[in-house]
């Protein structure tokens, strides 16, 4: 597999006021094409700003950044949109649906700013489908479950067909069984699509989900081993299903 | 991004808050209304005076007995003659010319059966009703030759013939009295009242013959200075005015023997008056949509205001459609262009109002300035000349909001509660 994300001697710092904050302190790691990632760090330890920076959001103070064989380090805003668009598709944890707008029109908000081509409504029904969402793609987010707005948005996220799917927490605001649904997809377009999946997360089941887990601790990489005993979300899914089945029937 | 897809989610953007757009609109739809109106107005006013001085009869100008108030030339008197008349009107002296008609014109007594009253009398050669045209009811009009022999006729306009005989068909066949003179009434004219006329209103006129006038009726007014009170001239046609005006001149400057002196007599020319009556009310009239407008740059103001609010509230937006690939050229062009959709819904609108402004144009027109007939119109190039003023304010106060909105950091916005 070849490498996706290179980053070499990478820092940040931002200035606020007189003083300055060093978010990464010489941060180097690789993530191959096609690999489950989990970033886990506590709040503070740089986590944010490493994701924003592998996100194309923000760009590093020093140090290199190779993304797909580009430098991104040298890239102007306008490039930058365009990898963004192209490249990465971004879940966030308070899912960021535009409301009063359809799943399908939300789903479509990333072809606007450019697309592979193709009929823009086709692919977006097509990445509905992907995650299930296809029979309610006339629905707005107030009338959605946070499980179905968050499906929604990973929709969006690959209806673009990017490399890698960056998620921000996706979990934090879904009760547990959604998340393990949620999490089922991310594992899902993974292991099928070959997509490369970039979890942020400060929690341990969560990152358990992952191959590999990434540990960021003051600005720089604290850690970084494979997952022992990684959870498969789709068979607990199918256990909490047959549980909750089987409840429905003791009940009836 | 493609600009259909701009102006949807523009659209979509207002709608989803109706009344804060309206009143956001409010500034514009009342300024674009005010300008259309004004310049309706101002129109109305510009068609009336036209029309006025159409009645006057195309490609006609005057001379005068006057001298120019402007002169100071002690040596000069006014002079103004038949003789004069017939000198423009021999061959080849003012080849421009296609018709000369001279009248004298003074007040008179009127009375015929127990009817006493004062009208004023115009005496005037039979051209003068081919030079300015007059509407002829019963009877009719008096010839050369009545001229020639001084006959004591007399056509009236229509409110003395109603005044002194009860009705204008009545009137023809009856005698009169000017200053004790008697004459036959042989024609009405029905020429409506209030026409615009170099002289008395025709519907309250008396009309004679020149030569009788002068002979009978104002033998101790004329002498051989001044025995025409006005000479109306037809030009050949409107473009050869000047052309006449200035053989016209040379004509009766030479009658007069004047060489280095200044003239003794002037010449009125409705077009140049028109003209420049036209350009007093245009300028007027600017001067009038150019304070409308300020209603406008205000409305613009407001604009501004509220699409400031609309990036502060839509900043996760802003941030999010960054991150899905938004280049900051289209933030900025989706906030330039909401606030052209607000200002050209709002001048839509505002036109609308415009036209009801218009009506009550009409009513200060015909009630306030007594322009009866006038119509304060709306025209084409006012409602575009609005519209692209409104459209020019919402791009101008537009452009700081959406700059704005363009230079968000994305992190940040995405932050944003």
């Amino acid at each position: 597999m070849t490498d996706l994300i290179v980053v070499k001697n990478l820092t940040k710092v931002y200035r606020m006021g007189d003083v300055e904050v060093r978010a990464l302190r010489g941060v180097a790691l690789t993530i191959r094409e096609g690999e489950m990632v989990a970033i886990m760090g506590p709040s503070g330890s740089g986590k944010s700003t490493l994701m924003n920076i592998i996100g194309c959001l923000d760009q590093p103070s020093d140090g290199e950044y190779y993304l797909d064989g580009v430098s991104v380090a040298d890239l102007n805003d306008n490039q930058l949109a365009e990898i963004r668009n192209q490249k990465i598709g971004f879940v966030f944890q308070q899912y960021m649906l535009l409301q009063r707008t359809t799943a399908l029109r939300n789903v479509e908000l990333p072809m606007l700013y450019g697309g592979k081509g193709g009929s823009r409504h086709e692919r977006a029904m097509a990445a509905l489908a992907a995650v299930g969402m296809d029979e309610r793609m006339h629905h707005k987010p107030n009338e959605l479950s946070g499980g179905q707005q968050q499906r929604v948005a990973i929709a969006r996220a690959l209806v673009n067909e990017p490399r890698i799917i960056m998620a921000d927490e996706p979990t934090g605001a879904l009760d547990t069984r959604t998340g393990e649904e949620i999490m089922g997809i991310f594992q899902k377009l993974n292991r099928e699509q070959g997509i490369t999946v970039i979890l942020v997360t400060h929690e341990h089941d969560v990152a358990q989900h992952a191959e590999r887990i990434i540990s960021v601790r003051d600005g720089i990489i604290a850690g970084d081993e494979p997952v022992q005993g990684r959870i498969v979300a789709g068979a607990t899914v199918a256990a909490v299903a047959t549980e909750a089945e089987a409840m429905d029937e003791v009940a009836s | 991004m493609n600009l259909i897809e701009s102006f949807r989610i523009a659209l979509q953007a207002l709608l989803s808050n109706k009344l804060r757009a309206l009143l956001t609109m409010l500034g514009i739809i009342i300024g674009v209304g005010a300008v259309i109106g004004m310049l309706a107005m101002g129109n109305g006013f510009q068609g009336f005076l036209n029309s006025q001085f159409a009645q006057l009869g195309a490609g006609n100008f005057y001379v005068a007995p006057f001298i120019d108030s402007n002169q100071i030339d002690v040596l000069t008197s006014a002079r103004l003659t038949a003789s004069d008349a017939q000198a423009i009107m021999q061959p080849g002296r003012a080849p421009a010319v296609s018709q000369v008609s001279i009248e004298f014109s003074g007040n008179a007594q009127v009375s015929a059966g127990g009817e006493r009253r004062t009208y004023s009398v115009r005496a005037v050669n039979p051209e003068w009703f081919d030079v300015t045209p007059q509407d002829l009811g019963p009877g009719r009009l008096f010839t050369s030759d009545e001229n020639q022999d001084r006959a004591r006729v007399a056509v009236l306009g229509s409110i003395v013939a109603e005044r002194m005989f009860g009705d204008i068909n009545s009137a023809v066949g009856q005698r009169l009295d000017l200053n004790g003179v008697g004459f036959d009434v042989i024609g009405v004219l029905t020429t409506p009242e209030g026409t615009f006329s170099i002289g008395a209103d025709p519907a309250e006129a008396i009309f004679i013959p020149y030569h009788t006038g002068v002979a009978r009726l104002y033998r101790n007014q004329v002498n051989d200075r001044i025995d025409v009170s006005i000479i109306t001239i037809k030009a050949r046609s409107v473009n050869e005015i000047d052309d006449a005006i200035s053989q016209v001149t040379a004509v009766l400057r030479e009658q007069h023997r004047l060489t280095y002196q200044d003239n003794d007599f002037s010449i009125i020319n409705p077009e140049q008056i028109a003209a420049q009556l036209n350009s007093v009310i245009g300028a007027f009239n600017s001067f009038l949509g150019l304070v409308a407008g300020i209603s406008l740059v205000v409305g613009g103001i407001g604009i501004m205001n509220i699409m400031l609010v609309s990036v502060t509230e839509r900043t996760r937006e802003i941030g999010l459609r960054r991150a899905v690939g938004a280049k900051q050229r289209d933030i900025l062009l989706q906030f330039l262009i909401e606030a052209l959709v607000l200002c050209l819904i709002g001048a839509a609108l505002g036109t609308v109002l415009g036209y009801g402004f218009s009506l009550v144009g009409t009513f200060v027109l015909v009630s306030l300035f007594n322009a009866e007939g006038a119509e304060a119109t709306v025209n084409m190039s006012n409602i575009m000349l609005a519209s692209g003023i409104a459209a020019i304010i919402g791009i101008i106060f537009g452009f700081f909001p959406a700059l704005q909105a363009s230079r968000l950091n994305p992190i940040e916005a995405l932050r944003t509660e």
